[in-house]
């Protein structure tokens, strides 16, 4: 993230601000589509953050830390839809995981299956701490500045979405042996 | 499964496999295009409603404000209350004159030295104005004054005549003066629009507020919008003015959109204020602005 481009955008450069936008757009909308697990909602999700970004530019401080104000926006844009979207009908979209590697096993497939479906029953709250500590790796104190929450709520909440994750994935594993009983 | 075991590291590598597909390219194109027209907000408003994460511990808001010394503060604001006096006594003392109209050869703009009647709508953009221009469009049958330093663009979309005006005043959003043809009698709102199809001020008041709802780009349900509309009259014809408020969606302003609507000679007046900054004047000059529209015979 050059800080030359930064800077020109806080001046109101759209050009520069068009290019750091492009440079993070597959981190945001990665980041956004894991959280809210639609696309449609994720598109709108980063649309609006990036939108947030331009409107606000001119509040940059320190250029280092555009990236982190990127990844708040795209969180809280990510609230704002799942807001919305409750208020209106619901359209699951469930869609199918294609990890990078292509030499799957069929036990590292089931993994991942199980990992979606997992991770499709936590709350929002919990997969965006998730995504936000295991995807976007930040440390603790700067996830909880992304998510906008105090550090001991950050980590309370990472803890307990961990929790949850085990109790899905126990609960589906649970669910998977009495399938098998009733089939044998 | 495996994942029980490490259950962080499985996520971690799963979260990243699950993420390698391309995302789709319309939404960032969508957002780039959306922002090309749109002025930045000035850095103390966008300070205030930012998220910005600071280079401290604390960001900008909640931090870096309640953390100046009193003293300082006040010093601060001081020093600031001076310079913003003596720069205003000096402009007004001297007059700048911004960058004037660009019309299309159907309509005209004049400057009136003097302060028109819309003197008082001046000084609430931050900046004074010294002149006024006339702009007027014999083709649509109106004028208007307008700040002698705003932009006009006529018909300001590509696949036009629209029938629509477009003013920008400073740092202040979009304003936009729609007004039907003299056969048509509806302008077109924007490009690839449709008409407004009322034929009562009271239903286009409506139907224009509700236009602006639908323009944004995630717009909020109809019934969170605290709308208002009351009458008023525009050169001597029954008019309604009206606005409808937008609330935070969390890290943006609260904002309003304003509107004028009548109906003369059985066309479309509709005037569209969409602020980009929300600081609460508009609710003063905008009026000021619409009541010095005037019908002429196109």
């Amino acid at each position: 993230m050059p800080r030359d481009l930064v800077i020109r955008a806080s001046t109101g450069d759209h050009d520069a601000f068009a290019s750091l936008a492009t440079d993070a757009y597959g981190r945001l909308h990665r980041t956004a589509q894991l959280i809210l697990r639609r696309d449609d909602l994720a598109s709108d999700a980063v649309q609006e953050a990036l939108t947030s970004a331009w409107l606000h530019i001119r509040a940059v401080r320190n250029p280092d830390r555009f990236d982190a104000w990127l990844n708040r926006l795209v969180v809280r844009a990510c609230y704002h839809e799942l807001r919305r979207a409750k208020r209106g009908p619901i359209q699951i979209q469930v869609d199918s995981i294609h990890g990078p590697g292509t030499d799957d096993s069929a036990s590292a497939l089931a993994d991942r299956d199980q990992l979606e479906r997992g991770f499709q029953h936590l709350s929002a709250e919990h997969r965006a701490v998730l995504v936000v500590h295991h995807y976007l790796g930040l440390p603790d104190a700067e996830a909880a500045k992304v998510m906008d929450i105090p550090i001991g709520t950050y980590k309370s909440r990472l803890n307990r979405a961990h929790t949850s994750l085990r109790a899905a994935l126990e609960a589906d594993e649970r669910a998977a042996g009495v399938a098998q009983e009733s089939i044998a | 499964m495996t994942a029980q075991n490490d259950l962080e590291g499985t996520l971690g590598a799963w979260l990243h496999g699950d993420a390698t597909t391309t995302p789709p390219p319309e939404p960032l194109a969508r957002a780039i295009e959306s922002t090309r027209s749109v002025r930045p907000r000035p850095a103390l408003v966008a300070l205030i409603g930012s998220s910005w994460i600071g280079a401290g511990e604390t960001n900008v808001v909640r931090g870096g404000i309640a953390n100046l010394r009193p003293g300082i503060a006040v010093i601060s604001l001081a020093a600031a209350l001076v310079v913003a006096v003596v720069l205003g006594a000096t402009l007004v003392r001297s007059p700048v004159v911004g960058p004037g109209a660009t019309s299309s050869p159907s309509a005209s703009s004049s400057t009136s030295p003097s302060p028109a009647p819309t003197e008082a709508a001046g000084g609430d953009f931050g900046t004074p104005l010294p002149s006024y221009k006339t702009f007027a469009n014999p083709a649509y049958g109106w004028s208007v004054s307008y700040n002698a330093d705003w932009s006009v663009f006529d018909d300001p979309f590509l696949a036009g005549p629209h029938g629509v005006t477009q003013f920008v005043p400073w740092n202040a959003g979009q304003l936009f003066v729609l007004v039907g043809g003299p056969g048509a009698g509806a302008p077109k709102p924007c490009s690839g629009c449709g008409t407004f199809r009322s034929r009562a001020v009271d239903d286009l008041a409506v139907e224009v507020l509700e236009f602006l709802r639908l323009e944004n780009v995630n717009p909020p349900a109809s019934s969170e919008l605290p709308r208002t509309i009351g009458r008023d009259s525009l050169d001597g014809e029954d008019a309604r003015y009206g606005y409808q408020t937008y609330p935070p969606n969390g890290h943006d302003f609260p904002s309003r959109d304003f509107v004028f609507v009548a109906i003369h000679g059985r066309r479309q007046y509709v005037i569209v204020l969409t602020p980009n900054i929300a600081d609460g004047a508009e609710a003063d000059w905008f009026p000021k602005f619409a009541h010095d529209l005037r019908f002429t015979t196109p």
